[in-house]
């Protein structure tokens, strides 16, 4: 699948799960600056999209997590 | 057509209303009713219902609406304490969507989002594995019952009762919801559930139920109180007599880092007094297990830290280590405001009275450890006004430094360490306190004779 529209519907998820209508996402985003994105939202953030483009990240891919970039990365590499 | 959030409730969750809350759902999880197991989980104070605060935000929303909710999806961000006041906004999103928030303080606890138009899935399939829980009922949210029926208040408070006392019950922490919700067609709240799936990644429940409410329940299983580690630990990594010239004081020694840093000063030889202020029982566990192997003198007492003695009590004429734990239930909050920050007070002004305190008592150097955070090399959004209490407490002890004579300030700026503040669901658990506290034990003691 597109970067892109994988892009746009991660940023979709963020919004509604961090209940931030105005968050605008970007490759380099870190949890450290976005409020509301803690350890549990982070689960929820995780689950979402997996739910919404049929994949399942390892434990192994989501320890490797460090930035809104690798969560995309990794699910346009599951989608390709 | 997103509006802008309007007020349309507020509420403070006090003991009465909780009580009822614990009578009418069934729900009497530990973390709702015992303080002593509040004190180790999320806020440190027992925590309010999930779903009673979705009913109080709903409740709101019917009161102002004429519409017949047909779907609930919640997600549930932060705890509310017992006595605590949440504040209850909304907005539209579309014609038949409004999302509602509840709100401690800036910090957003609950996101519902409310469908007028959804139609209801018909899940009310047969399947031996389904379980019943019956709610006894509430007559506290009564536009709920006028608009969809008692029944769906009762099956609500069944859900909240089948996550908190059935699956995954005692640890259980609500995550979210997703029901449909029928409109008087049942007479009874009786709701069947059944575990669709655990997500053993994080621990994490999802169950199906069916009822007048039907949909999905999500929730976390809290992993279990981080245990102290106990003196044969303490004493396994630190020499008997690394730290036999230390008379030391632990304020907020019961618990977490303070309790293994007594722990292990006891281990290295120091004569250890140890203060608590409220986790009695705790700080009695601390110190039974440090007089039952130290030959040095180990002593409790109680005092909060919020209020130092006016006159230097005996317990600190010879101290020459001073350790300063007390700190409040450390919560992420979006809050700004320098006037309403709750950890200035504890963080610089009673620290600063206590140092003062110490100044004036001291014959001989007196050596205090000021517990700073690795946040500050870090700034986390969440956490501003803790990381402006410690950035302000570290300026404060250099001023100190400048002024005081016999008071020496040493702050460190520690990692995050696994304690029941930093426990839960989720994400890599810290480091353990034992080894992560030792190093700085070491080079703040190597400066005492």
């Amino acid at each position: 699948m597109d970067r892109k529209i994988i892009t746009a519907t991660v940023q979709q998820i963020f919004r509604d799960v961090l209940d931030n209508e105005s968050l605008v996402i970007s490759d380099h985003l870190t949890a450290t600056e976005v409020d509301g994105w803690d350890s549990l939202a982070h689960i929820s953030l995780l689950t979402a999209i997996e739910k919404a483009f049929s994949i399942r990240f390892s434990l192994s891919e989501i320890d490797g997590f460090s930035c809104i970039g690798d969560i995309i990365d990794c699910t346009t590499r599951k989608t390709a | 057509m997103n509006s802008a959030f309007e007020l349309i409730g507020e509420h403070r969750l006090d003991e009465t209303c909780h009580v009822s809350f614990i009578a009418e759902s069934g729900d009497s999880n530990p973390i709702h009713i015992d303080p002593d197991v509040a004190a180790h989980c999320l806020t440190g104070r027992r925590i309010v219902h999930g779903i009673h605060l979705l009913l109080l935000a709903l409740e709101d929303w019917l009161a102002r609406h004429e519409a017949v909710p047909t779907r609930l999806q919640a997600e549930f961000h932060a705890p509310v304490s017992v006595g605590d006041t949440i504040v209850v906004t909304s907005q539209q999103r579309t014609d038949q969507r409004w999302l509602v928030r509840v709100a401690l303080g800036e910090t957003v606890c609950v996101s519902l989002r409310i469908d007028t138009a959804a139609t209801v899935a018909d899940k009310d399939t047969e399947q031996e594995s389904w379980q019943i829980v019956t709610a006894t009922g509430s007559q506290r949210f009564p536009q709920l019952a006028l608009r969809n029926g008692q029944a769906v208040v009762d099956a609500l408070l069944a859900c909240s009762s089948i996550v908190g006392m059935h699956c995954p019950g005692e640890r259980s922490l609500f995550a979210s919801i997703d029901l449909y919700l029928e409109n008087h067609t049942r007479t009874t709240g009786t709701v069947r559930f059944m575990l669709e799936s655990v997500d053993e990644r994080f621990d994490l429940y999802r169950l199906a139920v069916s009822g007048a409410v039907h949909g999905t329940l999500s929730a976390f299983r809290r992993p279990p109180p981080v245990a102290a580690p106990s003196m044969a630990m303490a004493q396994a990594v630190v020499l008997p007599e690394e730290f036999r010239h230390c008379h030391a004081v632990v304020i907020g020694g019961s618990r977490g880092i303070g309790a293994c840093t007594a722990k292990l000063l006891a281990a290295g030889g120091a004569d250890v007094t140890l203060s608590y202020c409220q986790s009695e029982s705790d700080a009695l566990a601390v110190y039974a297990d440090i007089e039952a192997v130290s030959e040095k003198s180990c002593q409790l007492i109680q005092v909060n830290a919020d209020s130092p003695p006016t006159a230097p009590p005996l317990w600190l004429a010879d101290c020459n280590a001073f350790f300063y734990f007390a700190t409040l239930q450390i919560t992420r909050n979006t809050g700004n405001a320098r006037a309403d920050n709750p950890y200035l007070a504890l963080y610089v002004e009673h620290f600063a009275r206590w140092c003062e305190m110490l100044e004036a008592s001291a014959t001989a150097p007196v050596h205090v450890f000021m517990p700073s955070s690795a946040f500050l090399n870090q700034p986390t959004a969440g956490f501003k006004q803790y990381i402006d209490a410690k950035r302000t407490a570290e300026a404060l002890a250099s001023k100190l430094n400048e002024r005081l004579q016999l008071v020496r300030i040493h702050c460190y700026r520690l990692p995050m360490m696994a304690t029941d503040q930093t426990s839960g669901p989720g994400g890599r658990p810290p480091a353990p306190v034992l080894e992560s506290i030792l190093p700085y034990l070491r080079e703040f003691c190597a400066g005492i004779q």
